[in-house]
């Protein structure tokens, strides 16, 4: 018998990987709603993913198949993490994790559609933005100084956000017709 | 579309989940929101997605902080270390030779193991025990000999001349030089000196061989053609020959299809060519040269606020002056369609009633009927297709109907259909681009109220994916040969799922090979 790790190159592993990372993640985020946990599963997840690299199928859709590798990696987490920590039940998981790994192939659409939308918002709503996802620990600091400053942050935030998620229905909903 | 004014609570929640505020009650509630509701899981998922992608989006201008982008460092350190290994790799290794055995056919094969489907032309590994849950497979060795399992088997390819199998039914056919091939099973092996042997082994590995061309052999008797034997330990005892308990070919069935995406997107929106096996021969035909349908008939009396519907691509083509049967009709876009076409638990034994207007006194027959434009010749295997978009949330193997003939006549039949060729789990079938659902507001008793009767519509969003299936008119009790004008189609009301046919043909008649 040849060592297990000699069928495929390495090469093709980082093709794939570095295809699918992204939405691989946002299934573990998914399912670990708390983000530290997500990352930590998810560098497991990478690791496992290579190491196994050689049991995948290329005929087979790798984004599946990582989430499968991905999914019993959560159940590990979930069972050796401590009690206090946030978790889903397994049903709950179970049905997060079948429904995500078939929505995810949408997910581009649903991102070509945000950036169309970003294109509309005014210039406070790009520095809103700029404050939360460039410059991520402002307001993570200014809530340390200021509770109420950065609730009113993230209340605008909120609805930003909610804005643009119904400006991408629209757009992505759109495709099929005049509304 | 618009997101359900009850989802603010489910907002408010998510939200806190992305700024990292959520708190231990917040987590309790936002989980008691999950379970219930499926349209609250999109939107959770949507909501991360729209998170993630600011997140990305706004990367390019982050610098990244020490401690919170360590898994990046990593995740770039492991790749350029891989890759150093890759360069090494492709240095020292020749490339990769044809394997030793790939699956060369799948009839609704079904493998276990999540997210492992197997694509046509995909490479079976060796010494790796494949569970096929359903369906056939149809193997191929590189030595040019060909196995097919029945599922439920379990199987393993353990080099060029040797097929393991644990459990269930296979055939085997040897190509001319690889006599010798073998098929080990847990209590014998059975080598080939000949061509074809079947081979069914039991939960307990008890083996069954029957020979049906050449010769085998088991452990030191040769079997020649006719021969039936059983293996348990030791000695073999004989048993009634029947190759048809075997899987001795591939069935007639709608093999693939190919569509047209739809401009910028990955869904498909044209379907463009499809092939069947008819009578054993694998065949391909273009759209155009299929026979093309009409709809007469059409009643469904389900209620308001289920499904009662048709799908376009666009506005109701009725606002217009244009005809909505047309959808299903006219084209070969599969985001159109005439669907949930209504039905019965018992399938039809006597005409079915088409009046239009209907007649109070004598009531319609729920259901659709389609008239071939020219008539479809009964061959072998499928002689009309039909294409259904199926949600893959819904019953994988597709939603039963029954088809009947429009004219009954002595050995005439109805027939339901169970499952589709290509369910939502087979690669084969493809991811239909978004579309929009459009509901009657009323039931619809015959044609005219189908072109007439008020729309409402929705966008549909749900991931649908295009099956497929054959129908043989033999299966309606038509002898070969016969010409047949149309068919009526009825849902089998086993659930709250009906038929979406999104596009329906019959086959050009079969020319002589």
């Amino acid at each position: 018998m040849e060592p297990a790790a000699v069928g495929k190159p390495p090469e093709a592993f980082l093709k794939e990987f570095a295809l699918h990372h992204d939405r691989l993640f946002a299934y573990l985020f998914s399912l670990l709603p708390h983000r530290p946990d997500a990352e930590d599963v998810f560098q497991r997840t990478s690791l496992i993913l290579w190491q196994k690299f050689d049991q995948w199928d290329p005929a087979s859709d790798f984004l599946a198949w990582a989430c499968g590798v991905a999914f019993y990696e959560v159940r590990n987490f979930i069972r050796v993490a401590s009690r206090d920590r946030l978790r889903f039940g397994e049903g709950l998981l179970e049905t997060l994790s079948k429904e995500r790994t078939a929505a995810l192939k949408q997910r581009d659409d649903r991102v070509a559609a945000l950036q169309e939308c970003l294109k509309k918002l005014d210039q406070g709503e790009r520095d809103l933005l700029q404050r939360a996802y460039v410059d991520e620990e402002s307001i993570r600091e200014l809530a340390a100084r200021d509770g109420r400053a950065a609730q009113t942050l993230y209340n605008r935030l909120n609805l930003l956000r909610k804005r643009l998620l119904e400006c991408s229905d629209l757009r992505v909903g759109l495709q099929g017709g005049k509304a | 579309m618009t997101r359900p004014d009850g989802h603010a609570e489910l907002m408010d929640l998510v939200a806190a989940v992305v700024n990292g505020t959520l708190t231990p009650t917040q987590h309790e509630r936002l989980q008691e929101l999950l379970v219930a509701d499926p349209d609250a899981r999109r939107l959770y998922f949507d909501y991360l997605d729209l998170h993630l992608a600011l997140g990305q989006i706004h990367a390019a201008g982050r610098v990244p902080r020490a401690q919170r982008r360590l898994g990046r460092w990593i995740a770039a350190a492991a790749a350029a270390v891989l890759f150093c290994g890759a360069l090494l790799f492709f240095m020292t290794r020749a490339s990769k030779p044809e394997p030793v055995a790939v699956l060369l056919q799948s009839a609704s094969a079904r493998f276990y193991g999540a997210g492992e489907f197997l694509r046509v032309g995909a490479e079976i590994v060796p010494l790796r025990e494949y569970p096929l849950k359903a369906g056939r497979a149809e193997l191929r060795f590189r030595n040019g000999v060909t196995a097919i399992m029945e599922g439920p088997a379990v199987f393993e390819v353990r080099d060029d001349m040797h097929l393991r199998v644990n459990f269930g039914k296979c055939s085997v056919h040897v190509a001319p030089g690889a006599e010798g091939f073998a098929v080990e099973t847990p209590l014998t092996k059975i080598v080939d000196r000949g061509t074809r042997f079947a081979v069914d082994v039991d939960e307990a590995g008890e083996t069954e061989v029957q020979v049906v061309e050449g010769k085998a052999e088991v452990q030191g008797v040769v079997l020649t053609p006719g021969a039936g034997k059983r293996y348990s330990v030791g000695e073999g005892r004989d048993v009634p020959y029947d190759q048809r308990r075997f899987p001795m070919e591939m069935p007639d069935r709608v093999v693939r299809y190919t569509t047209a995406p739809r401009k910028g997107s990955t869904g498909a929106e044209t379907l463009t060519g499809l092939t069947v096996r008819r009578g054993g021969r694998e065949l391909t035909y273009a759209v155009p040269e299929l026979i093309g349908i009409e709809v007469i008939h059409f009643k469904n009396l389900l209620k308001n606020g289920k499904f009662i519907a048709t799908v376009t691509d666009g506005p109701d083509p009725a606002l217009s002056g244009g005809s909505r049967t047309a959808l299903l009709e006219e084209d070969a876009n599969i985001n159109t369609g005439v669907i949930n076409p209504g039905g019965s638990v018992t399938p039809l034994a006597t005409d079915p009633v088409m009046n239009d207007p209907e007649d109070p006194q004598r009531p319609n027959t729920p259901g659709m009927a389609v008239r071939f434009r020219k008539p479809v010749i009964n061959h072998a295997g499928p002689d009309v297709v039909l294409f259904d978009f199926q949600p893959v949330i819904q019953p994988e193997y597709g939603d039963p109907f029954h088809v009947s003939p429009l004219h009954f006549a002595p050995g005439l039949r109805s027939h339901t259909v169970t499952r589709f060729d290509l369910g939502t789990f087979s690669p084969e079938a493809q991811i239909i681009a978004g579309f929009r659902l459009n509901q009657l507001e009323g039931p619809v008793r015959c044609l005219s109220e189908l072109r007439t009767t008020p729309l409402r519509g929705t966008n549909f969003t749900v991931t649908s994916k295009l099956l497929a299936v054959g129908i043989d008119l033999s299966d309606l009790g038509y002898p070969p040969g016969a010409a047949v004008d149309g068919i009526f189609i009825q849902d089998v009301l086993d659930d709250g799922n009906q038929v979406d046919p999104v596009f329906l043909a019959g086959l050009p008649p079969l020319v002589k090979p």
